[in-house]
């Protein structure tokens, strides 16, 4: 199956619209994978992925770090967060991967490139700083696309 | 037990875990004595009704969708029901059909969800439906693909799994084909074994020996298990058409839920959802769901709220065999939408939401401007209801410790499968024993 390139949250949060709009940046040129947007539902990110060989989850993060920063993970080798669990609402790409391999249904290779936001308020548009880090989340993701050297 | 509890304690749970949206609990014990028990919702008000206000009578299909990811078609028909009503128009025939459809993709949604993830741990001594799947992986698996089918009839039908798009006042922008259909009866057919094979399942599960004496409160069709239309009936001889609801049922606010509470003029709390429908219509299931309800030895006296889970299992067989039977008798309708003419007046409908009966009023101006709008989500009506429940459970398990009288309640609330994004206008438990 063909890689798959999945952007994840909600583009009415400020800087959790990233992941769509890596994902859209991508969609603009020629791109070796399925390309999906999702809201970050558990079920439906499992149901995406299932029985692929490279998935590349493309999300907004919250670390800590300065605003803009590009982090790229392997997903399967480290621990996400994975998010209050207490409502059905807000959940992501960490109870997705739980929910994943609790249901062996993970794909073989699982890669989070995250883009740190600054606003996670209610409103649509990107902070400068995210909407700045586009181009390098889109180039992390290419390079993992490409094969396991560009990671 | 080791020891006993103190006689004034406080019981908090801030967020409730596995319901929709969010809300809490809050218990108060003075003196040994259950003084207090509330079901808190917080969620911030939504304002949809003033949204409505000075919008076209074309709109509120769309607005409302967006008032539930779970149930939106349930807002869509209600307020299509309510709009044509004010406008004199009735939709039947192959359009009603498709919107039961899809409705039906609703309920599969919906009731899959809730059984499996969000309830079924309960009962298997789970904390989360991950590591239900974790020791139960075939039988979760099997679970998410019957949620899964419900989603796909509502992506052909609707246009999309949540907030779908393709369903206006009159009908539908666009009607599937025969052909666009027709996969979907193949992963019905499947569906169909799995919630057979579900009800079978919950009906095992260990329930503990509680009831109560509650109205039930649900649409009646005279030849439907209804879902689309009918007369609000109870178990208690309330019959009633819709625009006698707000003569009949008051609203009123508490301070601790952003959700309106809703009562019976002179009579109190009552309860809509599965419970209510299975006690009034259980005759007019189809033969799939009523030979699996009967074995499972469930009958239209059924008061215990744990079982509720059968009989969301039950609806889940109906809602299955009924979409299928609409798809096999599947003709294309001649055109999408009947055409509709906005009048000055007042309308109201109603539908049966997964969650129970959903009613709607708008009053119209000359040219289709909504002037007014009021939406009675049904866990605003089953929050007293579900209050009314909490309080008896906790006051005969006073006896024990905190964390298992938390436990326990927290499993009462989701048997009413409440969904709070829905009722606020809400839920946290907390236990103050002080």
């Amino acid at each position: 199956m063909r890689p798959l390139v999945v952007g994840v949250g909600n583009p009415f949060r400020r800087d959790d619209g990233a992941g769509h709009a890596i994902v859209e940046r991508l969609r603009a040129t020629a791109v070796e994978a399925d390309l999906v947007l999702a809201d970050g539902e558990p079920t439906r990110l499992v149901d995406a992925w299932d029985g692929r060989d490279l998935v590349v989850v493309v999300d907004a993060v919250r670390t800590g770090a300065d605003p803009g920063t590009v982090v790229v993970l392997d997903a399967l080798a480290t621990d996400l967060p994975a998010g209050p669990t207490a409502s059905t609402h807000a959940a992501g790409p960490g109870q997705a991967i739980e929910w994943g391999r609790a249901l062996d249904r993970l794909p073989d290779a699982l890669w989070l490139v995250g883009v740190e936001g600054a606003d996670f308020g209610e409103g649509p548009g990107l902070t400068p700083p995210v909407e700045a880090a586009l181009d390098g989340a889109v180039a992390a993701v290419r390079r993992l696309l490409d094969g396991p050297d560009g990671a | 037990m080791t020891h006993r509890p103190p006689a004034s304690r406080t019981l908090k749970v801030d967020a409730l875990a596995r319901v929709e949206g969010e809300g809490a609990m809050h218990v108060e014990v003075r003196d040994g004595r259950l003084h207090d028990v509330q079901l808190r919702i917080y969620e911030p008000p939504r304002f949809f009704e003033a949204f409505l206000r000075g919008r076209r009578f074309t709109e509120p299909a769309d607005i409302t969708a967006r008032i539930c990811g779970i149930c939106p078609v349930a807002y869509q028909m209600s307020a299509c029901a309510a709009v044509e009503d004010a406008c004199g128009v009735t939709v039947d025939g192959p359009l009603r059909d498709l919107r039961r459809l899809l409705y039906c993709g609703e309920w599969i949604e919906s009731h899959a969800l809730h059984l499996y993830l969000l309830h079924a741990p309960d009962f298997l001594g789970y904390e989360n439906a991950i590591a239900l799947a974790a020791d139960h992986r075939d039988r979760v698996t099997a679970g998410l693909d019957l949620k899964k089918v419900g989603n796909e009839i509502l992506e052909v039908v609707g246009g999309r799994a949540i907030h779908p798009v393709n369903v206006k006042i009159g009908g539908f922008y666009r009607v599937p084909t025969p052909t666009e259909l027709r996969p979907l009866a193949e992963r019905l057919r499947t569906a169909l074994d799995t919630a057979i094979d579900t009800v079978a399942w919950v009906a095992g599960f260990e329930f503990p020996e509680v009831g109560h004496a509650l109205e039930l409160v649900a649409l009646s069709h005279p030849t439907e298990y209804a879902v689309v239309g009918g007369r609000l009936r109870s178990t208690e001889g309330l019959d009633i058409a819709s625009h006698e609801f707000a003569d009949r049922v008051v609203e009123s606010h508490v301070e601790h839920s952003t959700a309106l509470h809703a009562h019976l003029l002179e009579r109190g709390e009552y309860l809509v959802g599965p419970m209510a429908r299975f006690a009034l219509n259980a005759d007019r299931l189809g033969p799939e769901a009523a030979a699996a309800a009967a074995a499972a030895g469930l009958d239209p006296s059924e008061r215990n709220p744990f079982r509720s889970i059968v009989v969301r299992a039950v609806e889940l067989v109906q809602a299955c065999s009924e979409a299928l039977r609409i798809i096999e008798g599947y003709e294309r309708p001649d055109r999408p939408a009947v055409e509709v003419t906005p009048r000055a007046g007042v309308g109201t409908g109603w539908t049966e939401a997964p969650r129970g009966t959903l009613w709607h009023r708008y009053e119209l101006d000359d040219d289709g401007t909504i002037l007014d709008a009021t939406i009675v989500p049904p866990t605003s009506q089953n929050q007293p209801a579900i209050e009314h429940d909490l309080f008896h459970f906790v006051e005969g398990n006073l006896h024990l410790d905190d964390d298992e009288l938390r436990r326990r309640s927290e499993q009462v609330i989701r048997n009413y499968d409440p969904c709070i994004s829905c009722a606020t206008h809400f839920l946290d438990l907390t236990v103050d024993r002080s």
